[in-house]
């Protein structure tokens, strides 16, 4: 194939929609919490015209106070329309201007995480983001959209970002050295918010300033290449949650965390239910599995299935089977949880090309279990474990300084909400198919 | 009709991913790292005061940024942190981390000073803002850097 018709080829092909509207929806998450900083801050202040400001072009002045509280609705109502994925494109449209003018009212509001925020609004305008996960579109998911060159856009648009960081840092004496992380007292900074017997680990980690900043570029490097070669893209997914999670907990960076988790969800290519994990028919464990992966496979992209086979085996998502050892390390190493024990090992399996090319003549699914308790149950366990870690051994050790901790709860109910949303909309294309 | 759409993909993303670059790379050129993604551009800390310089030749430092004046029969008060209350350009007398660059944060500094000096009609003995500030960047030794504001209106000076 000629280079120019493979450069045809990619703005026709069908993109990740589906990751696309999760992406969608953290970004209406993020406007909404970018912009309550705000309101909390000029409640306490005042409007900001009033003070200090400096506006990047001459002609872009503060507006009245007015037409300033009119622009944070207008983001917060087209935001929250993008979180519930209601008319999307002009949502998207809407918010993206919106956030764009406030962003360029006041130069000493730079930061890059809303520098970034106006970028993911920008990629939500350019994907076919209504196209998936929307409320007005009951089973159509999947529905074909031509969006691979905008994935293929905001993958480079990463790789910008993690070698610039790491670029910068490298060039720079005190950050390669990791002066400029020990005067970032990290450490101290996460000992403030944690127990104590795990603030005694995070300082020990944090104290050899010079492994941890190396250790910090060599990971953004990484990330960069890694996230292009499709055998290590689960890896690097898994390496950059840990990454950005601990950076949040460590040394908040508002919205730039979640923003760049929430990336992930396009370059994973979801494809909900095409891999299956086929049990032999009138097996009795198939329900405890098909509760297992309900509860562990948080994406969906396996489905349970019965067949006239005489052993379970597991189907990826091109058609090949795998059976025996080599089944179950392929199946777990697709579960989010799992996947660090076992992506070496499928590696092997891959490499060994422990696999066939068989093909089922009739199978049936599994019925999933019934979910309305599963989210909810992870829900509040999550919100229990995460109050433990906050709290214990004493009282509330929170500040007014780590305001994004009693965030933190919140996203994790509204994510589980997503996620329900998410199931009973991939149950409902399949159940449609 | 799919060729020019596919040319137009492929030049918007040329045009969009050399806007991205530029700005990276310009960052290594300028003092500002805005648009760049450098994250952590340097870990630097300072401790600013601010003082007003008289007419008649005397500096007088003030306590957090903060003065009182008489205006006939009212005295007027003046806070630094009333009308420059962000990217801890508000924070006097007591050593903070700069955000950002420290190019950014002098730049700010310099650019508050001229707002507020513009902000004080009651004030008719200041003729203009002095700030002091010890700066200390990672890897360097703390220097000192005294900014001044623009010298005021001589139609405020006090008869």
């Amino acid at each position: 194939m000629k280079f120019a018709d493979k450069i045809i080829a990619c703005t026709q092909s069908p993109g990740s929609p589906l990751g696309f509207g999760l992406f969608r929806v953290v970004v209406g998450l993020m406007v909404i919490r970018h912009f309550f900083r705000f309101i909390r801050s000029e409640l306490e202040r005042g409007y900001f015209g009033d003070a200090f400001y400096l506006p990047y072009f001459e002609w872009l002045q503060a507006p009245p106070w007015q037409v300033y509280v009119a622009v944070i609705a207008l983001a917060l109502f087209s935001a929250s329309a993008l979180v519930a994925g209601l008319w999307v494109r002009p949502m998207a449209l809407l918010c993206f201007s919106s956030t764009t003018y406030h962003f360029l009212l006041n130069e000493i509001w730079y930061r890059h995480n809303r520098y970034f925020l106006v970028i993911s609004l920008f990629f939500i305008c350019l994907a076919p983001t209504r196209a998936a996960f929307a409320r007005n579109l009951r089973s159509s998911q999947n529905r074909p959209a031509n969006s691979k060159w905008v994935e293929f856009l905001l993958k480079a648009q990463m790789t910008l970002i993690y070698w610039a960081s790491a670029w910068s840092k490298a060039l720079d004496p005190a950050w390669s050295q990791g002066e400029v992380l020990a005067r970032r007292k990290l450490g101290e900074h996460a000992a403030s918010v944690v127990p104590d017997f795990i603030a005694d680990t995070v300082q020990f980690a944090f104290s050899d300033h010079f492994v941890v900043s190396t250790g910090a570029i060599a990971i953004e490097l990484a990330l960069g290449v890694l996230l292009w070669v499709p055998a290590t893209r689960r890896l690097a997914i898994w390496i950059g949650v840990l990454f950005h999670g601990f950076i949040e907990v460590s040394a908040s960076v508002a919205t730039f965390s979640y923003l760049t988790m929430a990336t992930y969800f396009v370059f994973a290519d979801l494809k909900p239910m095409q891999k299956m994990w086929v049990v032999p028919t009138g097996n009795g464990q198939s329900k405890v599995v098909a509760w297992l992966l309900a509860a562990l496979d948080w994406l969906m992209q396996v489905q349970v299935v019965s067949a006239e086979v005489p052993a379970p085996r597991f189907f990826d998502g091109r058609g090949r089977s795998y059976t025996g050892a080599a089944a179950r390390i392929m199946l777990f190493s697709n579960l989010p949880l799992l996947f660090p024990l076992f992506y070496p090992a499928s590696l092997f399996v891959l490499a060994r090309r422990r696999f066939g090319r068989d093909s089922l003549r009739e199978t049936k699914p599994v019925a999933s279990p019934a979910i309305s308790w599963i989210w909810p149950f992870v829900v509040v366990h999550g919100l229990i474990a995460y109050l433990f870690f906050i709290n214990f051994p004493g009282p509330a050790r929170v500040t007014f300084e780590d305001s994004r901790f009693l965030e933190m709860p919140w996203y994790v109910a509204i994510l589980s909400l997503v996620a329900l949303v998410f199931r009973r909309q991939t149950l409902r294309a399949r159940a449609v198919e | 009709m799919t060729q020019i759409r596919a040319l137009m993909i492929v030049v918007g993303c040329f045009l969009y991913l050399s806007i991205q670059i530029f700005f990276i790379v310009r960052a290594h050129f300028v003092d500002s790292k805005h648009f760049a993604f450098w994250m952590f551009p340097e870990s630097t800390s300072f401790y600013a005061n601010l003082s007003r310089e008289t007419y008649d030749g005397r500096e007088i430092s003030t306590k957090q940024g903060t003065w009182v004046v008489e205006d006939g029969d009212h005295f007027a008060t003046y806070r630094w942190a009333d009308l420059v209350n962000d990217y801890n350009l508000n924070v006097l007398d007591r050593r903070v981390r700069s955000r950002g660059s420290w190019a950014d944060s002098e730049r700010y500094f310099q650019e508050a000073l001229n707002f507020f000096a513009r902000r004080i009609p009651e004030d008719k003995q200041t003729r203009r803002l002095v700030l002091r500030i010890s700066v200390k960047k990672a890897g360097e030794k703390k220097r000192l850097v005294t900014l001044r504001s623009e010298v005021r209106d001589t139609e405020t000076r006090e008869p």
